[in-house]
């Protein structure tokens, strides 16, 4: 194309109005943020020996799943007439899209490579940061991944060639489909997020249907009995979805339908332009927004000290009384909050019929509380310099974390308790159970004491999403968070051998001597605990400190 | 005295390539109500050395005495007799403004009435009343800065180590800080501060010690040190390594 004439600009306005540099170009800013993102894949994949361990574990893992998976798709056409390959290639198709797209509320809160508002500072067209992010998506783990899924898909339909052809042609769109959004609903969760509240909300959510996907699956499994049915009308609605819809076209092109696939089109074309006006919008008032992720307030105040004037006043008691605002107020611990109660139920669901799991949610949940605190100096960040400064006791600090954990853990731990017993109608087991999570609780509560003090690991800092992987966090953290709990299970021994023997015996006294071997036990080990991790605090506090501030 | 360091020295991962001498037999006497400024550039080692003398760092060798007390051997008797604010620290930044300066007050063992009142008056005297009820991580840079500060005072300690206190503090808030700390040290009391503002160590302080790459280049009453000239061209001179970069970078023109 000739380019049109432009008349030279005098020299002389050129010297006077100070010329500013237009920034790169839309390719060279989509190549920037592709580089950007394989080099960020890379380091985080090779960070360290033991990272590297688990990243090749974790291939061969995802390598076998793969196989077996891409096997169970290809034999498809062997074993299900074509409206089964039909149902099938719909459901799952419609399954990685909602993946792709339900994953990006998680990432979206969890990484922000490629954060439109982390760009706001530089001079870069919006289309080369639109082009930029979806390349890159390719360049992760999950984009080969899908692509080798996506190939595999479309030959479920080589029975039939014009649905084969169709499938192959449809592929990119699919593709396109999942990251324009993934994309959309990251750019829509970072505006969310600035709402640190809302942020915070989406994420408890999302852990709640992380923990509920398990039994929810299991129910769905069970209705696989009758799978025929089921399968075909819930494909028969996705196939209408916009999830769903690009999935079924092939089958119409075979069968020579042509409006039903003229309409399917449509659907998908619509939710295309719709992703994609939606992303321009959310991505134009991320790049307004310099600050970005950084999170707006919430308006409310506390009045007075709060719960501050509601304990004794010494060091534990303050303590206690700053861990339960912490409790309330920071996702990293209300998530352990929220998720007891969901854990009951999948308990309970896992258990329908009969006296199963559901029978230890009490010193499950005990367990769990007690696990929850053993980073805690971890979790405090740099805010543990202010014990160090102050000087506080450590048997004091460690003291004054278990009451602020007690508080919620004794009646959530009873009320677990009671209602697995009362479910299972199995209440001559009670005072046994209650000496197994005395031990869970308490004894849990004394180990985690010295698991804080003496072990530290990388946590999500204050104010990060109890998603984050941290930086620095290995296998060999993971093995060692292992061990732990291990040791903590090894101390419900006492209780849980009498427990046992009642459950063999019939005989409810040996569950009334677990309860009285607990409630001696259970105080021993928990003072034992504080004692020790108390010493080891006082000890070595300023290398705790830098320890964890060295977290980032 | 009210503080002594003697051979103070601290190594970053020792016995490793990446092995960094922070600060080298650091030397320093700070008697009763003084008003000592310490000076020194980026990374001359400040904070390292401020770090251990409160507590939060331990020295490779050396002793730091606070009022006679062996600070790494009866470091409870020491940090009680201490007001520190720390650089490059966050407090718990979920509690609002005046839960934290409780908090650090009862910490300390104070009863809760005595808490409440000076709690309300520090945070009046940093201007901060209105905004008490606000978290701290909703804070501006500076708010924090004050908050941390009121946090440091509520105690009433005999010393104050304040590690750039009025780095990012408006010129009001810092006008009245230094008044209630100079107030502080008419009384009787000690300071400790680190800051880069020479004008405002010249003004404000009685003693300056200048240290540059752990080291001890100068120290004793401001006058002393800075002689005839302006405390900032004596530090200048002290540590030298004024570049003219204005020709090197000559492509940093406006266009
Ligand atoms: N945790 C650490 N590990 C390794 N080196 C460190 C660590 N902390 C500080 N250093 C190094 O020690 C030196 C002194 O740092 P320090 O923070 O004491 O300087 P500073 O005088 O406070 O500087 P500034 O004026 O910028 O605050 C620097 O070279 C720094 O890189
Ligand atoms: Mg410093």
């Amino acid at each position: 194309m000739a380019a049109p004439p432009v008349k030279p600009e005098p020299v002389s306005t050129a010297r006077d109005i100070p010329r500013v540099s237009r920034g790169p170009s839309t390719a060279a800013t989509a190549r920037h943020l592709v580089s950007l993102k394989a080099r960020l894949t890379w380091a985080t994949l090779t960070r360290s020996p033991a990272v590297i361990v688990g990243v090749v574990l974790g291939a061969l893992w995802g390598l076998a799943m793969m196989l077996i998976f891409g096997f169970m798709l290809v034999s498809v056409p062997n074993i299900l007439p074509p409206e089964g390959v039909l149902a099938t290639a719909v459901v799952t198709g419609a399954a990685g899209t909602v993946l792709w797209w339900v994953f990006s509320i998680v990432s979206g809160r969890a990484d922000a490579t490629l954060h439109a508002s982390q760009f706001a500072l530089f001079p870069l067209p919006r289309t080369g940061i639109v082009l930029g992010q979806v390349l890159g998506a390719l360049v992760g783990i999950a984009g080969p991944v899908t692509a080798i899924g996506l190939v595999l898909h479309a030959t479920m339909w080589r029975e039939q060639p014009a649905a084969l052809i169709t499938a192959l042609l449809l592929m990119p769109v699919g593709g396109v489909l999942m990251i324009l959004g993934n994309r959309c609903f990251t750019a829509l969760a970072e505006r969310m997020a600035a709402k640190r509240r809302v942020g915070e909300a989406i994420t408890l959510l999302f852990l709640v249907m992380l923990m509920l996907a398990g039994p929810m699956i299991t129910a769905v499994m069970a209705g696989v009995g009758s799978l025929g049915e089921s399968l075909y009308s819930v494909a028969a609605v996705l196939a209408w979805t916009p999830v769903g819809a690009l999935w079924a076209i092939p089958a119409d092109i075979a069968a020579g339908s042509w409006v039903m696939a003229a309409a399917r089109i449509g659907v998908v074309v619509l939710t295309g332009a719709a992703l994609a006006a939606l992303w321009n919008r959310a991505l134009r008032t991320s790049l307004e927004q310099v600050t970005g992720s950084a999170a707006t307030g919430s308006a409310k105040q506390v009045h007075g000290a709060g719960l501050l004037d509601r304990v004794p006043a010494r060091p534990w008691g303050t303590i206690a009384a700053r861990s339960l605002i912490y409790w309330v107020k920071d996702p990293r611990y209300s998530g352990s909050l929220v998720v007891i109660p969901v854990m009951f139920l999948v308990f309970w669901i896992s258990s329908s019929g009969g006296m199963g799991m559901l029978l230890f949610a009490g010193p499950f949940v005990g367990f769990l509380m007690a696990y929850a605190i053993s980073a805690d100096v971890a979790y405090d960040h740099k805010g543990f310099a202010l014990h160090v400064l102050t000087g506080v006791r450590g048997w004091e600090d460690r003291l004054g974390r278990v009451i602020g954990m007690l508080l919620p853990g004794v009646p959530l731990t009873g009320l677990a308790l009671v209602l697995a017993c009362m479910f299972s109608d199995a209440w001559h087991l009670l005072p046994g159970l209650t000496g197994v999570g005395l031990l869970a609780l308490l004894g849990g509560a004394g180990i985690s004491s010295v698991i804080s003090a003496r072990y530290t690991f990388p946590v999500p800092l204050p104010g990060q999403s109890p998603f984050k992987t941290p930086q620095g966090f290995t296998v060999l953290n993971i093995l060692a968070q292992m061990a732990a709990v291990l040791v903590m299970a090894l101390f419900t021994v006492p209780a849980a051998v009498f427990l046992v023997v009642q459950m063999v015996t019939g005989n409810p006294m040996w569950g009334w001597l677990g309860l009285v071997v607990g409630a001696l036990v259970a105080p021993a080990v928990c003072a034992g605990g504080i004692w020790l991790g108390g010493k080891w605090v006082d000890a070595r506090a300023p290398e705790l400190l830098s320890t964890v501030s060295s977290y980032r | 005295m009210a503080v002594s360091l003697r051979g103070l020295t601290k190594v970053f991962s020792p016995g490793t390539e990446r092995s960094k001498v922070a600060v080298n037999r650091l030397n320093l006497e700070v008697p009763h109500g003084a008003f000592y400024g310490l000076v020194g550039r980026n990374g001359a080692g400040k904070t390292t050395a401020l770090s251990m003398l409160t507590g939060l760092l331990r020295p490779t060798e050396g002793v730091a005495m606070v009022s006679g007390i062996d600070v790494w051997a009866d470091s409870r008797r020491a940090k009680m007799a201490m007001g520190v604010l720390p650089d490059g620290m966050t407090f718990f930044e979920r509690l609002s403004g005046r839960q934290l300066v409780t908090y650090a007050g009862l910490l300390r063992g104070m009863d809760r009435a005595t808490v409440a009142q000076r709690t309300d008056d520090l945070l009046g005297a940093m201007d901060l009343s209105d905004d008490a009820g606000t978290p701290v991580q909703d804070y501006s840079a500076g708010m924090r800065k004050k908050v941390m500060l009121a946090a440091a005072l509520v105690h009433a300690p005999g010393l104050l180590v304040l590690d750039e206190p009025f780095e990012a503090v408006d010129p009001v808030s810092a006008a009245n800080i230094r008044e209630l700390l100079q107030g502080f040290a008419r009384a009787g009391g000690t300071v400790i501060v680190s800051s880069h503002v020479m004008d405002l160590v010249q003004r404000m302080c009685d003693h300056v010690a200048v240290v540059d790459n752990g080291r001890l280049l100068a120290a004793g009453t401001v006058d002393q040190v800075r002689r005839e000239k302006s405390l900032e061209d004596t530090f200048v001179d002290l540590v030298g390594g004024r570049t003219h970069v204005g020709e090197e970078l000559s492509w940093l023109r406006p266009r």
